[in-house]
C-alpha cells in the first residue's frame, strides 16, 4: 500500500466514489451472496438476498464464478442501459469479491473514437475492392486490346500479301496489255472487236486496210463482221450459254472488201473472257 | 432450467450484434454501430423437451485476435464464429479467433456463420474454402441478419449442439 497522508486517501476515495461509483458482492465457495454494498442499482443490480446465486440472476455474472487465484478481469461489461462496468473478480480470505466500477464515460469516448476508425477501416476496404475491381476491369481490357492488336497485326500481315500479290498481278497485266498493244499497233497483223450485233466496234490500221474501209467507216458502225465475212456463219448470243473462251482454230476465210473485192486472210477470233456478246479477230494476209 | 452461455465472435462489422438482435428482438437496423465491451442478452429456446436459456454475449469486435480479451470466453458453452461473406480477411480473422477461442476455453460446439447472404453479389468467400472447413466437420450456415436467412436455424442448431454435449 503506498504510504499517503490521511487527506490525499480520503480525497482519492471521494474522487472514486465521484467518477468510478464502485459497488460490491462478496460470493461464497458455494456461489451464494454473502455480502453487498456500494452504488449497485446504478448498475441495475437490485432485489439482493443473502445466499442467492448470483449467477443465475444476473446474466453478466453467468459462468465466470468461482475464479482462479489470479482473479478475472471483464472490462465494460453492459450491465444495463447504456450503463457499463469494469468488473474486477477476485478471491480473498472471505470469499470472492466482485467489485463493480463504472466505465460508462470511457465507453462513450471509445465508442466515438472506434465507430470513427472502423467506419474508415471499412470505406478503406469497400475503396480497396473497388480498386481492385478496376484494377481487374484494366487488366481485361488490356488483354483486349492485346488480342485485337494481335488480330490486327494479322490483317495487316495478310493485306500486305494481298497487296504485294495484287501488284505483282498489275504489272503481269500492264506487261500483257503492252504485248497486246504491240500486236494492236503493228502492221502486218489486223485486229478488230465486234459486239454482240456483229457490229466491229474498234480496229486497227492493218485490219481496216486489208478489207478497205476507213476509220470514218468504223465510227459510224459500218462494218459489220456477217457482211465482210458472210461464208462463216456466226452464232447468236446466248447470255445463259456457258462461255467457250477457247480461240478458234485458225483457218482461211475470204473477206470482202467495201468495195466489192475479195481478200483472203487467215483469220481466227474469240470471245472475251466473261463477256459472250464481245469478241476479238485477229487476221494476216497470207 | 438450463442456462447455457454462447459468446459471439467475429471481427468488427461482421454483424454479431445485428444477428443477436435479430434473433432476440426481431428486428434489424442497417446502420453500423460498433459495440465497445461486451452485451449480454438471453433468449429462452425450447430443445427437444427442454427449455433452454440461451445467455448470448456479443463481445466487441477487434482488428486482431490478439486484441480479443479471453476473459469475456469464461463460461461459455458454445460460440458463433461470424465472418462476413462479403469482406474474405473476417473469414481469416474468424479462424484465427477460433484457435483463440479453444486454447481458452478447450472444445465446445460452435458453428460458423457466414453473414450478409442477402449481398450475394458481392460475396467474396468461394466454395471451396466453405468446402475444406465442411471436410474439418464444421458445421457452416450462411445468414443474414437482414433477411433473417438462417437466424433462427444457426442459434438452434448450437443449442442443440450444447444440449447433446452435456449429455454425452
Amino acid at each position: 500500500m503506498t504510504d499517503l497522508p490521511a487527506p490525499i486517501r480520503e480525497f482519492i476515495d471521494t474522487l472514486t466514489d465521484d467518477l468510478l461509483a464502485p459497488a460490491f458482492l462478496l460470493v461464497n465457495d458455494d456461489g451464494g451472496l454473502a455480502a453487498w454494498g456500494g452504488a449497485l442499482e446504478s448498475y441495475g443490480v437490485s432485489g439482493l438476498k443473502e445466499g442467492m446465486q448470483v449467477a443465475d440472476e444476473f446474466i453478466f455474472l453467468a459462468g465466470v464464478l468461482p475464479v482462479d487465484a489470479g482473479g478475472v478481469f471483464m472490462p465494460n461489461v453492459q450491465t444495463r442501459d447504456e450503463i457499463y462496468a469494469d468488473i474486477y473478480f477476485f478471491n480473498r480470505p472471505q470469499g470472492t469479491w466482485i467489485l463493480f466500477l463504472d466505465a460508462t464515460e470511457n465507453v462513450k469516448k471509445r465508442q466515438a473514437l472506434q465507430q470513427r476508425t472502423y467506419d474508415v477501416s471499412l470505406h478503406a476496404g469497400e475503396l480497396e475492392q473497388e480498386g481492385k475491381a478496376l484494377y481487374d476491369a484494366n487488366s481485361m481490357l488490356e488483354q483486349r486490346v492485346r488480342e485485337q492488336t494481335a488480330e490486327l497485326s494479322q490483317t495487316v500481315v495478310r493485306l500486305q500479301q494481298e497487296l504485294a500479290e495484287s501488284k505483282k498481278a498489275y504489272r503481269a497485266l500492264r506487261v500483257s496489255e503492252a504485248r497486246f498493244r504491240g500486236l494492236y499497233e503493228c502492221n502486218f497483223i489486223g485486229v478488230a472487236f465486234w459486239d454482240g450485233e456483229g457490229i466491229i466496234t474498234d480496229a486497227n490500221d492493218a485490219f481496216l486496210h486489208f478489207i478497205g474501209y476507213t476509220r470514218d467507216d468504223l465510227a459510224r458502225g459500218l462494218i459489220q463482221i456477217n457482211v465482210i465475212n458472210p461464208m462463216t456463219s456466226w452464232p447468236e448470243p446466248d447470255p445463259e450459254q456457258t462461255i467457250d473462251t477457247r480461240p478458234r482454230r485458225p483457218n482461211e476465210r475470204d473477206f470482202v472488201c467495201k468495195d466489192g473485192s475479195r481478200t483472203a486472210l487467215l483469220f481466227s477470233s474469240s470471245p472475251y473472257e466473261g463477256a459472250p456478246a464481245k469478241n476479238v479477230g485477229f487476221a494476216v494476209r497470207r | 432450467m438450463i442456462q447455457k452461455k454462447i459468446c459471439m465472435l467475429g471481427t468488427f462489422a461482421v454483424g454479431k450484434t445485428s444477428l443477436v438482435r435479430r434473433f432476440v428482438e426481431s428486428i434489424y437496423s442497417g446502420k453500423y454501430h460498433t459495440t465497445v465491451g461486451v452485451k449480454v442478452d438471453k433468449k429462452v429456446v425450447t430443445v427437444g423437451s427442454e427449455d433452454v436459456t440461451l445467455l448470448l454475449w456479443d463481445i466487441e469486435g477487434t482488428e486482431t485476435e490478439h486484441e480479443f480479451r479471453k476473459s469475456y470466453l469464461r463460461g461459455a458453452s458454445g460460440y458463433l464464429l461470424v465472418a462476413d461473406g462479403t469482406r474474405k480477411d473476417t473469414l481469416y480473422r474468424a479462424l484465427a479467433l477460433q484457435t483463440r477461442a479453444e486454447e481458452t476455453i478447450g472444445t465446445v460446439p460452435f458453428l460458423l456463420l457466414l453473414n450478409k447472404a442477402d449481398l450475394a453479389e458481392d460475396w467474396q468467400i468461394e466454395s471451396r474454402e466453405q468446402e475444406a472447413l465442411e471436410q474439418k466437420n464444421w458445421t457452416i450456415l450462411n445468414t443474414s441478419a437482414k433477411t433473417g436467412q438462417g437466424v433462427e436455424e444457426a442459434f438452434l442448431a448450437l443449442a442443440e449442439k450444447m444440449v447433446e454435449k452435456k449429455d454425452d
